[in-house]
């Protein structure tokens, strides 16, 4: 659990101070760090929370990702409970840590499901904060990252001088020297001082009106609809204040507010929505050249498309002529109980029932016995063999996951792109009455991006599809790849059926690999990917939007390269 | 699970979202509304509101120790133990507010197979789940929409029946189970379902407050609150005691509330204006309004109060097109104002 190194050497820099603030308002619920692997993330919140341990109590607890709800919440301990034949209740980590802390590793690989027992808990009792770290290109869970206070982007350790050189030889205290040694936990002792002359003063610091309405002000211009951060933001506006010795919370520690609170929570900061969005933006401006043209927002073309329509419709049901329903081994609606295969829930009743007659019909053992088992108390036996073992068969019903690749790049003309639109609207509409998911990759400039991840909010994914801007070079390859990874990530989370919707022209000229450029590259490069690409995504449209006119089959050769149906737009 | 209860944020200090507050205390007065859903951003209030619900009401007197909350006095919808020669004493306890969360399983919910007694026992019996535990209370289902939809269907099922049946993993069980549902979700994250959207009685939506002044007087409060939960509390103990009598007295009053012709014609028509399939609206306008009037101390419910809970008893029940970003709440209106003058 601790790394040694004394939480004093990392308290510096915005991300010590954000955690110096949290230990300093016990309210606060908790701080978000985010960023780079390697950038020191769970360093300095295993460092924080074994200095706090050590310096005021209280207990901390991991949550490891492959943690199951059993753990967390606790419950009966099967295994001790038919040992001993009493009750055993075991504690579970959220029980373990009241009063404390839980430490939430690569948060945006964490399970919702058990991410939601955390959250109840801290909007109910309030008694768990939460240290949690997160890749900064991943977007966690948002409703735990909404409870959390503080997100402090960790960009590497630029602000810690020496910051390795210290890890490594504070990482093995045996190394320490005896006065090196004291020098720490002086520091670290005096930390714990300065926090605890803070968190006396914090009800003493003024808040202003004035200093309210600047927060309110800046929560407002930043686009940041919850009134809860706007609570967050004073509180941790007033401990920075306390922190600092200030008798008032000043302009320094509104600015601290607004940076760790406020800006990352705002439309016009990172959120997903805007931000990839705004950078291919600007790697479009940047990229002089051939396919330069001023960026345009077109409208979609609102007609029906009723051919389309069909071959959609079509490819929906080649995907999902099962797609009705989907047996899934450990969600859904209970549908029966078997025996033999194996799964992952235990029908109990079952299994104790065919145990029995099974007994029943051998001589050896009656049925139920009442009987006495070396080391334990009477009672009626049942042995329970394997080959009586039932599991659960439970389905759920699976919508179709809608891969939507849109080539936004400066060769689709201006009626093209409204036609594309007009098609992906239609899309939606359909894909909202069936309930199926939709994830939107759109490709200009030097990348593809994917400007909305798996969901079934079709009204974001219309709002991400109006703003689309166009301009910049075709980076097929780029999207290709993305469509992959989405692809492989759908089947290692919910395992929907997949199916891709290409609208280009097919004329790819940016590749993926910076190190070579132009239209021959890039070609070379997609069958390289597209060879991968036929393994992962089984199901493709491909809609040429090059019209006729331009008497070119760049879209078609696409196509049959990705085993895709085909569609002139 | 359910934890002792808490006091928390007190409803009356919630600043404005008037809609979801008189959505929610209308639930409080007749459970047979249907339930609330409330579509709005995180961190707006939502989960505060219904958990400081449960405050107002009054206390439910509870058969010692039963897992189902049965009252000790009626003699219908008492679960099996509670029927048996030797029912133990009386206790008073808070109107449960329990959560339901994401990950939950059917089991978990409707009760299942008591896995302990029948290893150790080898007895067959049942496990109460969320909705024994939920009885004569509130079911709070954070991100309704994120749930997974056979769920919603059994969760919607029980609670129109008012009774929870387990017919699973050999065991045969049915026991009351009158819950009022209370789903909170947020439209930018997936719609749920049209069919199950229209089963819940009423749907707030809430707005975003824009208005600088308000936003900190929130901030103020809960600050306030936090700071010092029991001396803010004590600031509004007045208030919500006044609010609290107010529910329970509209609780006694409402089913002798009379709904006038009129007023029920006016919804009949109001739904037919709006082109909705089927009674489930009219049925929660004349319910919600009569609630209305209970609470404002009246005997006669008013077109007043049909046009103050018409948009929360229709408004997701209307056809709709999935592209239309703005809220369908004006279009109620509009028909409203059209049906009032002609």
């Amino acid at each position: 659990m601790t790394s040694g190194v004394p939480f004093s050497s990392v308290a510096e820099g915005l991300p010590g101070r954000a955690l110096l603030v949290l230990a300093v308002d016990r309210v606060l619920p908790g701080v978000l760090l985010t960023g780079p692997v390697g950038a020191g993330k769970s360093t300095r919140l295993t460092a924080f929370s074994a200095w706090l341990h050590a310096h005021e109590g209280g207990p901390v607890r991991g949550m490891p990702l492959s943690v199951d709800r059993d753990r967390i919440i606790g419950g009966v301990d099967l295994e001790r409970t038919l040992a001993e034949r009493r009750k055993v209740i075991s504690r579970g980590i959220l029980d373990e840590a009241t009063g404390g802390w839980v430490l939430v590793d690569n948060l945006h690989l964490a399970e919702p499901s058990n991410l939601v027992l955390l959250k109840q808990r801290i909007d109910s009792t309030g008694d768990i904060r939460v240290l949690a770290a997160s890749s900064a290109e991943e977007t966690p869970w948002p409703h735990l990252a909404d409870v959390l206070p503080m997100h402090v982007g960790v960009v590497g350790t630029d602000d810690l001088p020496d910051f390795w050189a210290r890890l490594v030889s504070l990482s093995e205290p045996g190394s320490w020297g005896s006065e090196e040694a004291s020098r720490w936990s002086d520091a670290d002792g005096a930390l714990a001082a300065t926090v605890q002359r803070a968190r006396a003063s914090l009800r003493d610091v003024a808040v202003s009106d004035q200093t309210r309405a600047r927060l309110i002000d800046s929560a407002l211009g930043l686009g940041v609809t919850s009134p809860r951060a706007d609570v967050y933001a004073l509180r941790v506006a007033r401990a920075h204040a306390a922190l600092c010795h200030e008798r008032a919370v000043g302009d320094e520690d509104v600015a601290f507010a607004i940076a760790t609170v406020l800006a990352p929570r705002g439309v016009s900061g990172p959120p997903p929505s805007t931000a990839p969005d705004q950078a291919s933006r600007d790697a479009g401006d940047r990229e002089g050249g051939r396919d330069r043209a001023p960026d345009q927002v077109f409208d979609p073309i609102p007609a029906a498309l009723p051919d389309l329509q069909s071959l959609i419709g079509r490819a929906r049901g080649a995907v999902s002529g099962r797609r009705a329903t989907r047996r899934a081994m450990d969600r859904g609606r209970h549908l029966r109980s078997r025996p033999g295969r194996r799964g992952r829930r235990l029908a109990v009743g079952e299994t104790l029932r065919r145990a029995a007659v099974r007994q029943a019909s051998e001589s050896i053992h009656p049925p139920i016995s009442r009987g006495k088992l070396p080391g334990r108390g009477d009672g009626p036996v049942v042995r329970v063999k394997r080959a009586d073992l039932c599991f659960r068969e439970l389905r759920s019903r699976a919508g179709t996951l809608f891969l939507v690749a849109v080539d936004a790049s400066g060769s689709m003309a201006w009626h093209r792109m409204q036609e594309a639109k007009g098609l992906v609207g239609a899309l939606l509409a359909d894909a909202y009455r069936r309930r199926d998911a939709l994830a939107l990759v759109t490709f200009r400039g030097e990348r593809a991006t994917c400007v909305l991840g798996p969901t079934s909010a079709l009204a974001r994914a219309r709002r991400e599809l109006e703003v689309l801007p166009t301009g910049g070079g075709t980076p097929l390859s780029s999207a290709l790849d993305k469509l992959i990874e989405l692809a492989r990530t759908e089947r290692h989370k919910r395992a929907r059926p997949v199916c891709a919707i290409v609208l280009t022209d097919g004329r790819a000229n940016v590749p993926l690999d910076p190190t070579t450029s132009g239209r021959a590259a890039a070609s070379l490069e997609l069958e390289r990917i597209a060879a991968r690409y036929r393994v992962h995504v089984p199901m493709t449209l491909v809609v040429d939007t090059s019209g006729l006119a331009a008497g070119r089959d760049d879209a078609k050769r696409l196509a049959s390269m990705l085993g895709a149906s085909f569609h002139r737009l | 699970m359910s934890a002792p209860f808490q006091p928390g944020f007190p409803f009356a200090a919630i600043v404005g979202q008037e809609a979801m507050k008189e959505a929610l205390l209308l639930c409080a007065v007749d459970g047979k509304i249907g339930g609330v859903m409330i579509m709005g951003h995180r961190g707006t209030a939502k989960t505060t509101a219904v958990r400081a619900l449960a405050e107002l009401m009054p206390v439910l007197d509870v058969v010692d120790g039963c897992a189902f909350n049965c009252p000790p006095d009626a003699l219908a919808g008492l679960c099996a133990r509670c029927t048996g020669d030797d029912a133990p004493g009386c206790v008073q306890r808070r109107v449960p507010v329990i959560d339901l969360p994401l990950g939950a399983t059917e089991d978990r919910v409707a009760g299942t197979l008591d896995l302990e007694a029948a290893l150790l026992t080898g007895k067959k019996s049942f496990e109460p789940g969320l909705l024994a535990s939920a009885h004569r209370g509130f079911l709070y289902i954070d991100e309704v929409n994120l749930l997974e939809d056979h769920l919603v269907d059994l969760l919607l099922d029980v609670a129109a029946a008012g009774e929870n049946v387990v017919e699973r993993e050999s065991i045969s069980v049915r026991h009351p189970a009158r819950v009022v549902l209370v789903g909170t979700g947020n439209p930018e994250e997936g719609d749920l379902r049209p069919q199950l959207q229209d089963r819940f009685g009423l749907c707030a939506e809430i707005v975003t407050e824009a208005e600088p002044e308000r936003r900190s007087e929130i901030v103020r409060r809960r600050m306030a609150y936090e700071d010092d939960p029991k001396g803010f509390r004590a600031q509004w103990v007045e208030a919500t005691e006044e609010l609290g009598a107010r529910v329970a007295a509209a609780q006694s009053r409402v089913d002798g509330v009379v709904v006038p012709d009129g007023v029920l014609e006016t919804a009949s028509a109001l739904c037919a204006d709006l082109g909705l399939d089927g009674h489930r609206g009219e049925l929660t306008i004349a319910r919600a309004a009569r609630a209305r009037a209970a609470l404002q101390d009246r005997d006669t419910a008013s077109q007043d109060d049909l046009c103050s809970v018409a948009p929360a008893a229709l408004r997701h029940r209307l056809r709709k097109d999935p592209l239309e970003t703005r809220d369908l709440g004006h279009r109620i209106a509009d028909a409203l104002a059209r049906r009032l003058e002609g």
